[in-house]
């Protein structure tokens, strides 16, 4: 069975399943790095803004490529669109009017989503908004792979380099900003590169569960590690992990690919919620 | 002897809700300043003010004869360490080199590592290096955080409440590293215990709304009942079985 899987991976006839593997392994370096942030500086709700609101980019995409017969305007490129502009209105109203923050999240989140379902409902022939919802392999290419190894470049690079500065903004944003730091340039940055990371994976994972796959292993990896670093280097074999035997499974059970990995890291999150209260 | 700090008639409001009141007062450079008054009286708007996070609605401060955005990193500041997330992964060497941080800089250097021991040296926690923050006890948190001011080569040290939630034993400890560190730099130091450290003080900036300045011994029940708009009464450490 496992064979089978493993069979499928070298099949020519059959790439969307080689696509999707590599595309977990890919993802992976970038959503251990800045799911490490995200979680340690709590503003995992952020993220879930930002990843709802990537189906309006999706739909206006795909509406006018459609319509206009746009083909180089790649749904992925209307998701990356959508998350960096809700990542811009997040950071600044949160830096700006901070008492709002939570109703500017709420009102991105689900319009966001209407605006996408709206031009998705008026895109000439039939497109199942479950499929970017919800995740599809099916329509996984090669260019979205070229598409992710650029984003991996960017993400890991920027990671490397503000380390440091990111470390002291989730620590201590005001000592930070009395040492000179521009924090407020930093801190969108991060929203940045959180968005960069969740358009990642919407194809594979879909817009609505993504979220857990950036968050769960690294709250894992903070059960056991107590340096930044190295629970962003557990997050990334966790998130390698979750996504290549997810996918196994769901190839194996023919069930969803995106759902069986999520499961698999929510059920290993509460394994090491277990493990941490009864052996630790 | 040289100014540290000068307000000018400063005020400042939130919003409408006015928070300090034409503060006019000179600090001088090594002084060592207890700055006194009752929550919400406006001692941390004043320590932010100096430090530049707020700019006043009028008047005018300068810091070493600068302005506070000019000056602001030589002030080494610790801000009370109940206010961080306990569970944030990081090692005490990694706080106190957030002292040395800059904008754009690939890792920290030899010297800047340097700086970071000494420091922790100083207020000693040398052993602690590795130690995660979050597994310390409060007063050790506390010289963590003087230790990350003191790696950033201060002028003026400035501590926020530092003996708050701590027991006298660690107090006590505390007094004794301040009063070393009084010998090398400006020691300003928020507290609403004036007990604390009363030995070491030179001058009490007292702040609730209105500003004054006292030198220690000039301290009467009238200017506590002033700041505190109640019926206080001084119990001096000093003197033993006073009959009150």
């Amino acid at each position: 069975m496992i064979s089978d899987f493993f069979a499928a991976l070298l099949n020519p006839a059959i790439p969307f399943i080689r696509y999707a593997f590599l595309a977990g392994i890919l993802s992976s370096i970038p959503f251990g790095i800045i799911g490490t942030w995200v979680t340690i500086k709590r503003i995992s709700y952020l993220a879930g803004a930002i990843a709802h609101s990537v189906l309006a980019g999706i739909g206006i995409s795909l509406y006018l490529s459609t319509k206009y017969n746009l083909e180089w305007l790649h749904p992925l490129l209307g998701a990356l669109g959508s998350a960096v502009a809700a990542a811009l209105i997040i950071g600044l109203v949160s830096i700006y009017a901070k008492d709002r923050e939570d109703t500017i999240i709420g009102a991105i989140w689900a319009t966001g989503m209407s605006l996408g379902l709206l031009f998705i409902a008026k895109t000439p022939g039939y497109i199942n908004p479950m499929t970017y919802l919800f995740g599809n392999i099916l329509i996984i290419a090669k260019t979205d792979l070229f598409i992710l190894i650029i984003l991996d470049i960017v993400i890991v690079i920027l990671g490397f380099l503000f380390y440091y500065q990111f470390q002291a903004i989730t620590f201590d944003e005001e000592f930070a900003r009395i040492r000179g730091i521009k924090t407020n340039i930093f801190y969108i940055l991060l929203l940045l590169m959180t968005a960069i990371t969740v358009v990642l994976m919407t194809t594979i994972i879909g817009i609505v569960m993504v979220i857990a796959l950036l968050t769960l292993p690294a709250a894992i990896a903070g059960f056991f590690a107590k340096k930044i670093w190295l629970i962003m280097v557990i997050s990334v074999g966790l998130t390698a992990i979750f996504t290549s035997s997810g996918l196994m499974i769901s190839y194996i059970t023919d069930l969803p690919a995106g759902s069986t990995i999520i499961l698999i890291s929510g059920l290993a999150y509460l394994v090491s919620v277990l493990i941490k209260k009864i052996i630790l | 002897m040289n100014t540290a700090i000068n307000f000018g008639n400063v005020s400042f409001k939130y919003g409408s809700l006015p928070v300090l009141e034409n503060a006019d007062f000179t600090i001088n450079q090594g002084d060592f300043i207890s700055i006194l008054g009752p929550n919400g009286g406006g001692k941390t708007t004043l320590a932010k003010l100096i430090l530049g996070l707020h700019d006043p609605d009028s008047g005018r401060i300068a810091v070493n004869g600068k302005t506070p955005r000019q000056m602001r990193d030589k002030i080494g500041y610790v801000p009370q360490y109940s206010l961080f997330d306990p569970n944030l992964p990081v090692s005490v060497k990694d706080v106190v080199l957030m002292g040395r941080i800059r904008n754009f800089f690939v890792g920290y250097s030899r010297r800047d590592k340097d700086y970071a021991a000494k420091a922790m040296e100083s207020v000693g926690i040398g052993d602690l290096s590795t130690t995660s923050f979050s597994a310390l006890s409060g007063g050790q948190r506390q010289r963590v955080l003087i230790a990350r001011a003191l790696a950033t080569e201060p002028e003026i040290l400035l501590l926020d409440e530092p003996t708050a939630n701590v027991d006298a034993a660690i107090e006590y400890k505390m007094s004794a590293m301040l009063k070393e560190l009084k010998k090398k730099m400006t020691v300003l130091l928020i507290t609403h215990d004036l007990g604390f450290v009363s030995e070491l003080v030179d001058k009490v900036v007292c702040v609730n709304r209105r500003v004054h300045i006292h030198p220690t011994s000039g301290i009467t029940e009238e200017h506590i009942r002033e700041l505190y708009n109640e019926n206080m009464k001084i119990v001096r450490h000093d003197i033993k079985e006073e009959k009150i």
